[in-house]
C-alpha cells in the first residue's frame, strides 16, 4: 500500500470498531478499524442483586371458604380526554 | 390478534392469561379478640406481569399477577360505560387500568386488566393451573411489553399540585 493512500486513510480518524464505506470504479469498498481497543468497561461486573426471601415459619392455619370478592372500584374518566392526546 | 395459545408444559412468561386463579381476601379480622382472621377466596382471571428475564432465570419462585375482569361484567354492574371502555380506557388513558380486546379462537372476552389489584401466587401453583388448562393465552411481545409499560408508569408517575398555568 503506498503512502498516499496510507496518508489518506489516517485522515478519516476512525474511531475503534468504525467503518466506512466508498464507492471505488462502481463497486462499495468497506474501510474498517477492528475493535481491537478493550472496553474501559471490561472489568466491570453488572450487578444484578436478588434476595428471595424465605417463607415465614411460624403461622396459623386457618379455614378459607369460598366467597365472592368485591369487583374492583370505578375508575375516574377525565371528561377532556382526545385520542390524540400522548 | 395479540395472542397466542402456548403449550401445556410451556414454561410461565410475563403476559399468560390465567382463569381459575385462586385469590384470596381477609373478610374480617379482630385484633383485639385474638381470633384467627376470616379468609374467603374466589377464582379470578389474572394476567402475569413478573419480567420474562426474571422467570427465565429461575430466580423468583413465585410470579406477580393482576386480576383481570370481563369488560361486560363492568358494564352490566355500572362500574363502567361501553363509551369509556371504548374511548379513554382502550387508548390507554387511564392509570392503573388496561384493555384487552377478545379472542373469538381463545375464548377470550374483552377484558379489562385492574393493575391495583396485585397478587403473589407461587409458581408451582401456577403450574398446576397450566396442567389443568386454566392458562388460557399469552399476550405477545410488543402488546406485553406495552401492558408492562402502562403498570411501569402507573406507579411511577409524578402527580402535580395543579396543572402548570399557560398564557
Amino acid at each position: 500500500m503506498n503512502d498516499t493512500l496510507t496518508q489518506a486513510l489516517a485522515e478519516l480518524h476512525l474511531q475503534p470498531g468504525q467503518s466506512q464505506f466508498v464507492q471505488v470504479n462502481g463497486y462499495a469498498v468497506e474501510i474498517h478499524r477492528p475493535a481491537d481497543e478493550e472496553s474501559v468497561f471490561a472489568d466491570m461486573v453488572m450487578l444484578e442483586p436478588w434476595v428471595e426471601l424465605a417463607s415465614p415459619r411460624q403461622g396459623t392455619s386457618v379455614p378459607v371458604r369460598r366467597g365472592t370478592l368485591p369487583l374492583p372500584d370505578a375508575p375516574e374518566i377525565p371528561s377532556n380526554w382526545e385520542e390524540s392526546n400522548p | 390478534v395479540i395472542y397466542d395459545a402456548p403449550a401445556l408444559d410451556a414454561p410461565i412468561d410475563q403476559g399468560d392469561l390465567f382463569v381459575e386463579c385462586p385469590i384470596l381476601a381477609v373478610t374480617a379480622f379482630h385484633p383485639t379478640l385474638g381470633q384467627p382472621a376470616n379468609v374467603e377466596f374466589e377464582p379470578r382471571r389474572v394476567v402475569i406481569l413478573t419480567q420474562t428475564c426474571d422467570l427465565a432465570n429461575a430466580k423468583t419462585t413465585t410470579a406477580n399477577v393482576a386480576e383481570v375482569f370481563d369488560a361486560s361484567v363492568l358494564v352490566d354492574e355500572g362500574k363502567l360505560k361501553a363509551a369509556e371502555i371504548r374511548g379513554p380506557l382502550r387508548a390507554g388513558r387511564i392509570w392503573g387500568w388496561y384493555f384487552l380486546p377478545a379472542d373469538a379462537n381463545l375464548g377470550l372476552p374483552e377484558m379489562i386488566v385492574d393493575l391495583r389489584r396485585l397478587h403473589t401466587i407461587r409458581l408451582d401453583l401456577l403450574r398446576l393451573l397450566c396442567q389443568a388448562g386454566h392458562r388460557t393465552g399469552r399476550i405477545q411481545p410488543l402488546y406485553r411489553e406495552h401492558l408492562a409499560k402502562h403498570f411501569a408508569d402507573t406507579f411511577s408517575r409524578i402527580g402535580l399540585p395543579r396543572p402548570y398555568e399557560t398564557m
